[in-house]
């Protein structure tokens, strides 16, 4: 038995190359000469939820004590292979440095971070 | 120490400590319900995984699926929400394991819940783990004495082996493995009770039972209640076989309790149905049986170079109108190397322990009877059988020849000697005694009804006066020890 979740999926795929233009119509196409159409509703949720959860994870979330650098954001997003940045947010509890979140990896480079990790070092 | 010194060894430790970035793995709770939450993200999460909360809660990966990790939530989940992190600790799941355990009653996680402080451990120990393989083993040849007649002698059980416990609610289940415990005071042999899905107030009476008994000293209990969510209930045996294993590469023979595993694969299957796992027969999953045949496998006797302690498993199953063939049952009948049956109708008949000596089987424990009780014990399943099918017979005639008459009435004598009361274990040399003496007439003239004090009796009169013939018995069995003990018994007689 197929499952709207694994046609979303495949769906999500095809749409993510752009070379692929009548996704839609084909997705159309299919269900109808399968007999599928009632769970089309069940299938675009799918998309729905997958587009927000990749698209959460494939942004680049930085925190930082001081504002950084427009040559130094750009190297980060080369580095990691973001393409886009989700949010900046200052907080400077962080002393120093930056803290950045991508692709589900939180990246600690936080001056308050590593005297934490300095201190515990030296008390063990 | 001087201050110089002091700051060059700071100056030291801050110059090699490592300033790299540090990179954790997140997920976020996409939904959460009875104990098992499902994350999205943590890719490279591995199986049996501790994952953190961040709010001193944890969580078991268990289902690792494409988008998602299904996890069990170990412990409370009722402050866990929707959008909350949750970071990778890169550990498999380990219990900490000490000899400290011994006397406390802990919970699947080894923290003590008996109010009497924290256990202070060097070493901890994944719960997972491979069972010994066949090279590392030996035979089951040393005797673990129940101090129950009916078992030591017709059913017995070997250091090492894995005997199932099984009957219908309350037919004596937890008292067998109870009297088991209690009997190990002074035999060198460490304890572990694990209640699976158990009333905590049942289980406190027998950490009080066995505190009293002076057998908790050597007894560790690990408690998921009835009301810990499933995951705990799950973990409990785990964690129990680790603090065993733990006691038995220290060269310790150990007796571990599973009371009981119904209520284990109950909790599975609630923990498989959330998880949203293919059900099979009676909704369990498709691999219940991998759950316990390597739950039980860690049981054993190991060899001299690696430790050559052992694991006894008593497991326990409870069965729905004594029915021996529904999945589970059948299962850890097939894992087990025996099984000690209990019945209720001879539970109601007075007959306790409620052992069904027809259906009970001891697979390997018969190598490993001392000679005494070999010898005496041999004939009696066969005798009982006989009786059994006699019995039966007789209730339709009032005639019976002489020959019938004496096999049932010996029978009879048999049953009554095989009764015994809870917590009252019997040495082995005392269950050799009074085998004897109704093996060989010696109890014809007394009457059943009188029987138990005569037993009592006689136990009494060889451990005043006879204490080196009952160590003698321990130790093996000639014409000598036959004819002192026929003295003995004879002699016993006519003091009474």
């Amino acid at each position: 038995m197929i499952h709207s979740d694994a046609i979303a999926r495949a769906v999500y795929e095809l749409a993510e190359d752009s070379a692929n233009k009548h996704v839609v119509e084909n997705l159309i196409a299919y269900l109808e000469s399968h007999h599928l159409m009632p769970l089309l509703v069940s299938i675009l949720q799918h998309v729905e939820q997958m587009h927000a959860r990749t698209s959460a994870q494939k942004s680049l979330d930085i925190i930082f004590a001081y504002p950084l650098s427009e040559s130094l954001v750009s190297e980060i997003k080369k580095v990691l292979g973001a393409k886009t940045i989700g949010s900046q947010k200052q907080d400077k509890d962080l002393i120093g440095g930056f803290i950045m979140e991508y692709n589900g990896v939180r990246y600690d480079a936080s001056v308050s971070t590593q005297l934490v990790r300095l201190t515990n070092a030296l008390i063990s | 120490m001087s201050v110089d010194t002091i700051i060059s060894n700071l100056k030291e430790k801050i110059q090699k400590h490592s300033s790299d970035i540090h990179a954790t793995e997140f997920g976020i709770v996409v939904s959460v319900a009875d104990g098992i939450a499902k994350i999205s993200g943590l890719a490279s999460c591995q199986m049996s995984e501790m994952l953190d909360f961040g709010n001193g809660n944890y969580g078991l990966a268990t289902n690792l699926e494409v988008d998602y990790v299904g996890i069990m939530i170990l412990g409370d989940y009722t402050n866990i929400k929707e959008g909350d992190r949750v970071t990778r600790t890169k550990e498999i799941l380990s219990v900490p394991v000490s000899n400290d355990f011994l006397g406390r009653v802990v919970d699947p996680l080894m923290r003590p819940i008996d109010g009497e402080g924290d256990v202070q451990t060097k070493e901890s120990r994944p719960i997972e783990k491979i069972a010994p393989g066949v090279m590392a083993r030996q035979p089951v040849d040393v005797p673990m004495q129940t101090g129950i007649k009916a078992i030591d002698a017709l059913v017995p059980v070997g250091r090492g082996q894995r005997e199932l416990i099984i009957g219908d609610r309350q037919t004596g289940k937890t008292a067998v493995a109870i009297d088991t415990i209690i009997n190990q005071k002074g035999q060198n042999v460490k304890c572990v009770y694990v209640a699976i899905g158990q009333k905590k107030s049942k289980v406190m009476r027998i950490a009080q039972q066995l505190k009293e008994l002076g057998a908790m000293e050597y007894t560790t209990i690990v408690l998921a209640g009835a009301s810990d969510p499933a995951p705990m209930n799950f973990l409990a045996p785990y964690a129990g076989v680790t603090l065993a294993e733990y006691f038995m590469e220290s060269g310790d023979d150990v007796l571990i309790i599973y009371d009981d595993l119904t209520k284990h694969a109950n909790a599975y299957r609630e923990v498989s149905l959330l998880l949203r796992r293919p059900p099979g027969r009676e909704a369990y999953p498709g691999d219940v049986f991998y759950l316990h045949s390597r739950l039980l496998e860690r049981a054993c006797r190991v060899n001299a170079d690696h430790g050559g302690g052992s694991i006894t498993a008593l497991p326990i199953i409870e069965t729905q109108a004594g029915d021996i063939s529904a999945y589970i049952p059948t299962n850890v009948i097939s894992i087990t190397d025996g099984q000690i049956f209990l019945e209720s109708s001879l539970f109601n008949k007075g007959i306790r322990p409620a052992i069904n000596v027809g259906n009970s089987v001891s697979r390997v424990g018969g190598s490993a009877q001392i000679k005494s009780m070999k010898k005496n014990a041999g004939p009696l399943k066969l005798q009982l059988a006989q009786f059994r099918e006699l019995e039966s017979f007789a209730q339709f005639s009032s005639d019976l020849d002489p020959e019938t008459k004496k096999t049932i009435d010996h029978g009879r004598k048999l049953v009554e000697i095989l009764k015994q009361r809870q917590s009252s274990p019997v040495p082995v040399a005392k269950q050799v005694a009074i085998l004897y003496a109704v093996n060989n007439d010696y109890l014809n003239d007394v009457d059943n009804a009188t029987l138990p004090e005569w037993e009592s009796d006689f136990y009494a009169f060889l451990d005043a006066s006879k204490s080196d013939l009952l160590e003698k018995l321990t130790k093996g069995w000639s014409g000598d020890e036959e004819k002192a003990l026929g003295e003995a018994i004879e002699e016993f007689k006519k003091s009474r």
